[in-house]
């Protein structure tokens, strides 16, 4: 059964995926146990097949709109059991950069690995960086920038941070065409990654 | 005319900005050459990714492809720094295109410069609210930025707005706006229209058929010109023959012309 709704996540197969999460319940399956085991692992190789290049944009937003579907169908077990998300994450494209499809892609993956996302956007300042950390008090902050001339403002971003005092209480990582992890070590962010799928894994061995 | 602006020289594709690093002449003018031969009216300059190094590499890119090109081949000045701009336009022996102004706050200053030029400017419908999702908030954005261009006396005639076409790979409703939004600049504003075509096909396999395609249909919506690769030649085809196919081309001499050309019969 979980299986076969891992397949169906990776398909994109949205009304097979809520009728076997139903089913799944009504057998007795646990929420927490079809999310670890069926859901996240789906989204593990539909991410992992985009990093390859064997699978497209809308193929990948496809399998994380089912996996919602999923989610959805399991929120009342998950709010019953009282289950926790594994981190909350704060994301965005940094400030006067207006790519959102490579952000959108990290933030839809975090989702699928089980974090809390706030999503704030694109051209997001520095101060709205800062505001929403000392509002939502996330685990990691993550910034994406596609151009060389916005990637600069990401050291802004960290200096107002640590200005504020929270540096110590969030991870920071960073991603976008002109990234590198050299550039990460240089603005002292805590992790670089190069695609969607990577992040999520980088995510998840931050918190 | 349909106006067909050559985007290759572009620092943020990776060749180019390492050729601008290594001043790799032969490469700039190799592409300069390609482009206006296979077509386009236009070469773009962007040296934008060269950050505190733009001016001097912009100027350096001008002399180049100046040097190469007759001079019926016009360049474009593509920068969204108005001091590079600046720049820019008191390098090139003609005037140059602008590409582009746009209601963003940050390149205000461009509006300016682009009135006291005489050449083409291309302006981008976004800026004032972000970026535009529905051809409503492309027409409102165009409507904006023409009431700016009155205050500053640029006269529509020059300008062709761009449409800001957007992925269908993440947002699948994004062609139908852009072609909505080009037909009503069309008519309902009387002014000319131009788009990236390529950024339609981003995500996505086989990019050059979308690209193409797409560009079949805005020929169709009335646009009047785009920023693309003219050296892939099944574009530029495209181009000739959804021009013909709507009575663009007169008694269709110029899809015969490059017909002819190609030897295709």
């Amino acid at each position: 059964m979980l299986k076969e709704i891992k397949q169906a996540v990776v398909d994109g197969d949205m009304d097979g995926v809520i009728k076997l999460t139903n089913e799944a319940t009504s057998q007795g399956l646990g929420a927490q146990q079809i999310l670890d085991e069926a859901l996240m692992p789906a989204m593990d190789i539909v991410g992992e097949e985009y990093a390859k290049g064997d699978r497209y944009i809308p193929e990948m937003l496809l399998s994380a709109t089912v996996m919602r579907g999923a989610v959805a169908v399991l929120k009342p077990l998950l709010v019953n059991a009282k289950v926790k998300a594994r981190g909350k994450v704060v994301i965005g494209t940094v400030a006067r950069d207006l790519h959102n499809i490579g952000k959108d892609l990290v933030a839809m993956m975090l989702e699928g690995a089980g974090f809390e996302v706030i999503d704030l956007g694109i051209d997001v300042t520095a101060g709205e960086f800062l505001k929403a950390a000392k509002e939502h008090s996330p685990h990691i902050l993550a910034m994406s920038a596609l151009l060389t001339t916005t990637m600069i403002y990401m050291p802004e971003v960290i200096d107002a941070i640590r200005g504020a005092g929270l540096r110590d209480q969030l991870k920071v990582i960073i991603g976008g065409a002109p990234v590198t992890q050299g550039y990460a070590d240089k603005i002292g962010a805590d992790g670089y990654a190069a695609d969607a799928a990577s992040a999520a894994k980088l995510a998840k061995s931050l918190v | 005319m349909f106006l067909v602006v050559g985007e290759l020289i572009n620092s943020g594709r990776s060749e180019i900005a390492q050729a601008l690093k290594e001043r790799n002449e032969v490469l700039i003018r190799r592409l300069a050459r390609a482009q206006a031969e296979a077509g386009g009216h236009v070469i773009d300059l962007n040296a934008e990714q060269s950050m505190e190094n733009e001016v001097r590499d912009l100027q350096w890119l001008i002399g180049v492809v100046e040097d190469e090109l007759s001079e019926d081949v016009r360049l474009a000045i593509d920068t969204s720094n108005p001091v590079a701009m600046e720049a820019g336009l008191k390098a090139c022996s003609t005037p140059p295109v602008i590409n582009s102004i746009s209601n963003e706050k940050t390149n205000a200053g461009l509006i300016e410069l682009a009135a006291e030029s005489g050449a083409e400017v291309i302006g981008l419908a976004m800026g004032e609210h972000g970026m535009p999702k529905t051809a409503d908030d492309r027409v409102e954005e165009t409507r904006t930025l023409l009431e700016k261009c009155d205050r500053v006396g640029l006269d529509h005639g020059r300008l062709y707005v761009d449409m800001v076409c957007m992925s269908v790979g993440s947002a699948p409703q994004q062609g139908t706006q852009v072609l909505q939004a080009v037909r009503r600049a069309r008519q309902e504003l009387g002014i000319k229209t131009l788009t990236a075509v390529s950024n339609v096909s981003f995500g996505l396999p086989n990019r050059r058929l979308l690209n193409r395609t797409f560009l079949a249909m805005l020929v169709e919506a009335g646009l009047d010109g785009t920023i693309m690769d003219p050296t892939d030649k099944a574009m530029m085809d495209t181009l000739y023959a959804s021009r013909a196919l709507v009575g663009l081309d007169n008694y269709c001499l110029q899809y015969i012309k490059k017909q002819k050309e190609r030897g295709t019969r």
